[in-house]
């Protein structure tokens, strides 16, 4: 993963890219970012050296929250913590964000040239890795800290002349 | 009641996912778990492994890394380039005596890390908070409603 300040700031410039139709309100921008950091929740079990193991005899691996269907799962949970009237467009944004989160991970550094599963369960395909950044790579944050700081002031500026 | 068990069958799903993820992976992402090998290295001997470990020392000129309880002895990094307590990801082939043949590797220091937390802790606060400046808590039904303003 690039780190998640990187990966909140990409959901947020794609999020406001988005709700310039006017069909999307600007809250759902704020949803985007917190589906781009939602899926490094399991990077708690790995921080406690509990991601791999057995219970009971059956192997488990919490990397399998971090992919499409921990992505979509978690966005559904979270969707149910939003108002019913807003529940559909947040989960959507919640998925959006999720998937932005794993986009920007294929492109992590795997020495073996193998990204892991990102589709499962839908799909074991192991895509090629873009080897483009570590997770520990200072100008990933900066490049995307030079775009959104631009795109937060337009908004602001169009937020202001609609007021 | 339609939402309680909305929210019961994803709790359901989130936790078959480890599971499944764990059974068709077998623990890990393609290749044998550290641990694996460690409990029985022999039949190991010939494949490749991706592991991610740290640097534990050096012996005879070598780097040695530690994955777990697993101590490999591994070629191609030079032990200047490396500090003990690195953070390394290495692929490569084992061989007998617990030697890893190196074919690539890539190293983070603990400053490296502690920049990637420290910023990460930075991104969660920052969509916390952009999330709580559009959203509130509705304490009676129990859910994120928008601002009144929004």
């Amino acid at each position: 993963m690039p780190d998640l300040l990187t990966h909140a700031l990409v959901a947020y410039i794609l999020a406001a890219v988005v709700a310039q139709s006017d069909r999307i309100q600007d809250r759902y921008v704020s949803v985007a970012m917190v589906g781009a950091v939602a899926p490094d929740a399991m990077k708690l079990s790995v921080l406690l050296n509990h991601s791999v193991g057995h219970i009971a005899g059956i192997p488990y691996s919490t990397w399998g929250v971090h992919t499409l269907g921990g992505v979509l799962v978690l966005a559904g949970l979270g969707a149910l913590t939003i108002r019913v009237g807003d529940r559909f467009v947040a989960g959507a944004a919640l998925a959006a964000g999720g998937a932005s989160h794993l986009f920007l991970d294929a492109f992590v550094i795997r020495v073996d040239g193998v990204a892991p599963p990102y589709l499962f369960p839908f799909s074991g395909w192991l895509p090629p890795a873009a080897n483009l950044y570590a997770s520990t790579d200072v100008w990933p944050a900066a490049v995307a800290l030079s775009v959104a700081v631009p795109v937060w002031l337009c908004r602001r500026r169009r937020g202001r002349r609609s007021e | 009641m339609r939402r309680i068990a909305a929210g019961i069958g994803c709790c359901l799903v989130l936790v078959a996912l480890p599971v499944g993820f764990g059974v068709q992976f077998n623990g890990s992402d393609a290749y044998p778990d550290a641990t694996d090998i460690d409990e029985n290295y022999a039949a190991h001997v010939g494949e490749r492994v991706h592991l991610w470990g740290v640097v534990a020392g050096e012996r005879d000129g070598s780097v040695v890394v530690s994955a777990g309880t697993l101590r490999l002895t591994v070629s191609d990094i030079p032990p200047s380039s490396v500090d003990s307590g690195d953070g390394i990801q290495v692929y490569g082939e084992l061989r007998p005596n617990h030697r890893l043949e190196t074919r690539s590797y890539h190293v983070q220091t603990p400053s490296d890390r502690r920049y990637m937390y420290g910023v990460s802790l930075v991104g969660i606060a920052l969509a916390a908070v952009a999330f709580l400046r559009h959203w509130r808590v509705d304490l009676n039904r129990v859910w994120f409603t928008p601002r009144e303003n929004d």
